[in-house]
């Protein structure tokens, strides 16, 4: 703490100048709101099992014995191979582990050489719907979804039309999809968080210019008392630049959406080691219960999202039955943005993701000497706030923050 | 149990001293004394012993038996303790713990002041050494050699036996910690011969008391010798060790210690919230408030030297993340613990508005202006409440969705309509309505069910509109500071302040309030008095004053009498 009562002190004089101008500059009732993000997950829209007229993708067991056939094992053979499925690898249970591992040329890893194998065939979304962004301004493209809420159409998400028929990508809201929970849980406890903070807010139902930071902050989330990200606690940002995204965007209607920009978030490094965005935007509705609640849509590395779940090979391939070379086909099949210039393969996909944020104080420490500090909420007479342009009452409040943090 | 008794005369010392004019004078009124006891070590006290001998990486395995409360503290309970066969099974293990890790290969070069001639046999010389160093400290005076020859005889026995002496050494010293000479806190009277006809506790017992009222501990080597010299039977020689001890940091521990004991910490061993309507509760919040209130307290009593009544109602506090996401507040400290001081407006301030105590006496699901009354007037003013009656009918104050009761005070006025109740729930309620600003898990609020909470009300003849008022209120009660005298002594002396020390304790609250009630110089002016070692003799010692307090038209049983 002594690094930052000195930095403290140092920037107390500019602190306060930046306070006295930004008091009388900015609209008075201007708030700057924190959140730490509590899910996200692949967005999906659960129509029922008429989005996937060719069925649901069959589970692991049923596409091993597939393709135990394909490679040539007799029927009795392929059934006794996977008489104790899942088995263990290296085991006498486990001998069909290593046929599906190579089940392409039997001598590649086929799920980091996916090609080895002619593509299975995915089972893809054929509804209407989705959520997502219209990401290319086309409405009426053959593979536009048309918003299941607002009836936007020219949504695009292909992510979801490739993922939306295997099983552990669906269930019936306000549930979580079993593979994008079982990604979430491991995020969440793995990575440092991930920050939202909302400044410029004039009307939490219509706003017309707000900044919409996010950044990955320097500490874990922590869990309350039934397991959930525990809410109101502080999070420090990490000065590593490649972590910060500023957006600008409104509100509206209690909607906040942003203008399309790359959004880059660092994640877990064994899992999902970052997410690039292209072309992406937020939108997130200020729910009464001080949460935020949306998406997150934009283009991305279509490959990146493949070796998130290949990288594990059939450790994930069996338990989550997303069979790995026909996703490889199908996202690349699928891609729909970011041509290559030699081969017009499209090195992108559009995607939605699942975006819930809850309130919490946001520190910044690395910016000039200057200390920020973001409320989760709109700040109650007690409750202290500060906020560089918040008016004269976020002045005197700022000036008790500062003062409480230099005090010892 | 055969508990050794000793005497240690050194009246030629105190006859010196005080002829030389180097003692103060006690101007405050005699007192008959009380009776000797044998206290159990609690939990916290075998801990910081064995850091403070052995080192703190030495780990205190296993469980201990629960202590007992009485007259508001431990520290009198523990005077009624004993150690049941389950428990002495506890404090084998934990001894013998504790006993193999001190002679491993880790330690021993650190805390064994020798080396065996052979280490695979005997060496009764190196073992009396570290024995009569270790008991010492463990039995807080020096062995006697009947002692110290028998823990050596078993320490050889056990290494010929063995064939390792080191093993013969952890044998003997675990044997040692399951000793009632350790694990009691025995005091032992002498004829005082400055009072003829009366008895105060021998130096040794004398140092005991001192150490575990100031420290929380044995006492060390330093006060162990000037025990030895007879230092602490002169005025100046007990003042001088006195002083040197509060100007420790280790004070600190021994205010921690106190105030954990008097605010009932050891409740939130069994204290949970429930989680669908708490969710910010768990263990380490029960963990870090108590953390918070007892750093609240030594910054402003001890660091600061501040004023007693003002744990009622500073600002300054100290905050972690964990804390911070239930109070509502930033805090910047990544990890650990940061000062916050609270605006003149929040309605949090003082240790009543703390999650610790706001907390700990509340219902799992729902506040209690009841409980939380009856701890304030039990635990600040030394008021017995008495229980409720056994037929009381509760389903209306349980009912916390009861459409015509939106709130406590709504359900608790209905409540009292009960004439079996209104007399007690008259002393309670008021007070703890005054906190209902804040739910059983500390948080705040302004509404119940949507209506909104109501604070103002009334304490012992003190009006107040909101929480801010009742702190005030709270603070300048002449109770407060009374009942905190009480307790500070009988902490110290482990029994409840007797009948014949009434005018003693009254004399030493107008000391305390001329000396703006700073609570080291009331542990200076209590360690350095005559009244804290002085021993009642058979057919003195008197019970505990029962008398009562006109409070608001509502006689109090009170615990001290005034």
């Amino acid at each position: 703490m002594t690094w930052l009562r000195n930095t403290l002190r140092l920037g107390v004089a500019s602190a306060l100048a930046a306070l006295i101008v930004g008091a009388f500059a900015n609209n008075a009732s201007a708030e700057t709101r924190g959140y730490v993000v509590s899910w996200f997950g692949v967005s999906t829209y659960f129509g029922g099992d008429s989005d996937c007229p060719d069925g649901l993708n069959p589970m692991s067991t049923e596409f091993y014995h597939r393709e135990l056939i394909k490679l040539g094992y007799s029927e009795a053979d392929a059934t006794r191979l996977l008489k104790d499925f899942p088995g263990n690898p290296g085991m006498p249970d486990g001998e069909y582990i290593k046929i599906m591992m190579t089940r392409g040329d039997k001598k590649h890893n086929v799920y980091a050489f996916p090609e080895t194998e002619v593509d299975p065939g995915l089972r893809e979304i054929k509804g209407k719907f989705a959520y997502g962004f219209n990401l290319d301004g086309k409405v009426d493209s053959p593979i536009s979804f048309i918003d299941p809420d607002t009836g936007e159409k020219g949504v695009k998400n292909q992510l979801y039309r490739t993922l939306g028929c295997v099983r552990s990508f669906r269930a019936p809201p306000p549930a979580h999809p079993t593979l994008a929970q079982a990604q979430w849980d491991v995020l969440r406890d793995q990575m440092p968080a991930w920050v939202i903070e909302i400044s410029g807010i004039t009307d939490s139902q219509n706003s017309d210019n707000v900044q919409v930071e996010i950044h990955r902050a320097t500490d874990h989330v922590t869990r309350d008392a039934n397991g959930n990200v525990r809410p109101d606690m502080s999070f420090t940002t990490d000065p590593d630049p490649r972590s910060h995204n500023v957006l600008h965007g409104h509100i509206k209607d209690g909607v906040l959406v942003t203008d399309e920009a790359d959004i880059h978030l660092l994640a877990d490094p064994f899992l999902q080691p970052e997410y690039r965005f292209t072309h992406a935007r937020l939108k997130l509705r200020l729910e009464p219960d001080g949460s935020l609640k949306g998406i997150l849509g934009g283009y991305h590395d279509w490959y990146a999202l493949y070796w998130s779940y290949a990288s594990s090979g059939w450790v994930e391939e069996h338990s989550t039955s997303l069979d790995m070379p026909a996703l490889w086909y199908a996202l690349r099949r699928n891609a729909d943005a970011d041509p290559d210039p030699k081969t017009g393969q499209n090195k992108s996909i559009s995607t939605a993701y699942e975006v819930e944020a809850i309130p919490a104080f946001i520190i910044h420490t690395e910016e000039k000497n200057d200390k920020k500090v973001s409320d989760a909420r709109k700040a109650p007479a007690t409750r202290l706030q500060a906020n560089m342009g918040g008016g004269l009452i976020g002045l005197l409040k700022s000036l008790a923050v500062l003062r409480s943090l230099a005090w010892q | 149990m055969a508990m050794t008794r000793r005497i240690t005369k050194i009246f030629g010392v105190t006859a010196l001293l005080v002829l030389g004019g180097c003692g103060a004078k006690d101007d405050a009124p005699a007192t008959k004394g009380g009776p000797v006891s044998l206290r159990r070590l609690t939990e916290p006290e075998y801990r910081q012993i064995v850091a403070d001998v052995f080192g703190t990486t030495i780990k205190v395995p296993g469980r201990f038996e629960p202590d007992i409360r009485e007259n508001g503290l431990i520290a009198v309970g523990t005077a009624r303790e004993s150690v049941a066969g389950a428990g002495f099974e506890q404090y084998d293990l934990t001894a013998r713990g504790i006993a193999d890790q001190v002679v491993d290969e880790t330690h021993r070069t650190s805390l064994i002041p020798c080396k065996p001639a052979l280490a695979s046999a005997r060496d009764d010389s190196c073992a009396a050494q570290f024995l009569s160093r270790a008991g010492r400290l463990l039995y807080r005076r020096p062995m006697t050699e009947g002692e110290l020859s028998t823990q050596v005889k078993d320490a050889g026995d056990s290494a010929d036996k063995l064939g390792d002496f080191y093993a013969g050494l952890s044998n003997s010293l675990a044997g040692m910690l399951v000793s009632p000479q350790f694990l009691f806190r025995e005091e032992v009277a002498e004829a005082d011969p400055d009072a003829v006809g009366q008895k105060r506790l021998d130096a040794y017992s004398k140092a005991e008391r001192l150490s575990f009222f100031l420290w929380d501990s044995a006492p060390d080597t330093a006060l162990l010798d000037a025990a030895q010299k007879g230092e602490l039977e002169s005025d100046s020689g007990l003042r001088r060790q006195v002083d040197r001890m509060i100007a420790s940091p280790r004070l600190s521990a021994g205010v921690r210690a106190f105030f954990s004991d008097m605010l009932g910490f050891d409740g939130f061993a069994a204290l949970a919230k429930d989680p669908q309507i708490y969710p910010k509760y768990n263990s380490e919040v029960s963990a870090d408030a108590q953390e918070q209130t007892l750093r609240t307290l030594t910054d402003l009593l001890v660091t600061h030297d501040g004023d007693y009544r003002d744990i009622f109602t500073t600002r300054k506090t100290f905050l972690n993340r964990l804390l911070g996401s239930i109070y509502g507040v930033p805090v910047a400290a990544r990890t650990g613990w940061e000062p916050h001081e609270y605006p003149p407006n929040d309605p949090r301030a003082g240790i009543l508005m703390q999650i610790s105590f706001l907390s700990l006496h509340s219902h799992p699901g729902r506040s209690s202006p009841t409980i939380r009354g009856k701890a304030l007037r039990e635990i600040f003013l030394c008021q017995k409440v008495p229980d409720p009656p056994g037929n009381v009918n509760f389903n209306l104050v349980n009912d916390t969705k009861n459409p015509a009761f939106h709130t406590a005070r709504s359900r608790l006025t209905a409540h009292i309509t009960q004439d079996s109740c209104a007399g007690c729930h008259r002393i309670m309620d008021p007070v703890g309505l005054a906190m209902e600003n804040f739910d059983s898990a500390g948080g705040f609020r302004t509404t119940e069910n949507d209506a909104p909470i109501i604070t103002s009300g009334e304490i012992d003849g003190a009006t107040f509109d909101d929480a801010s008022g009742f702190v005030r209120a709270v603070h300048d009660l002449p109770a407060a500071p009374l009942c905190f005298v009480n307790r500070l002594y009988s902490y110290g002396a482990g029994r409840p302040a007797a009948k014949g020390e009434a005018e003693w304790l009254n004399f030493q609250e107008k000391q305390f309030a001329s000396t703006g009630y700073k609570v080291p110089e009331l542990m200076r002016r209590i360690a350095t008095s005559k009244a804290f070692y002085r021993v009642s003799t058979p057919g003195t010692e008197a019970g505990q004053p029962n008398t009562k307090l006109s409070l608001a038209g509502t006689a109090i049983p009170t615990e001290t009498g005034k």
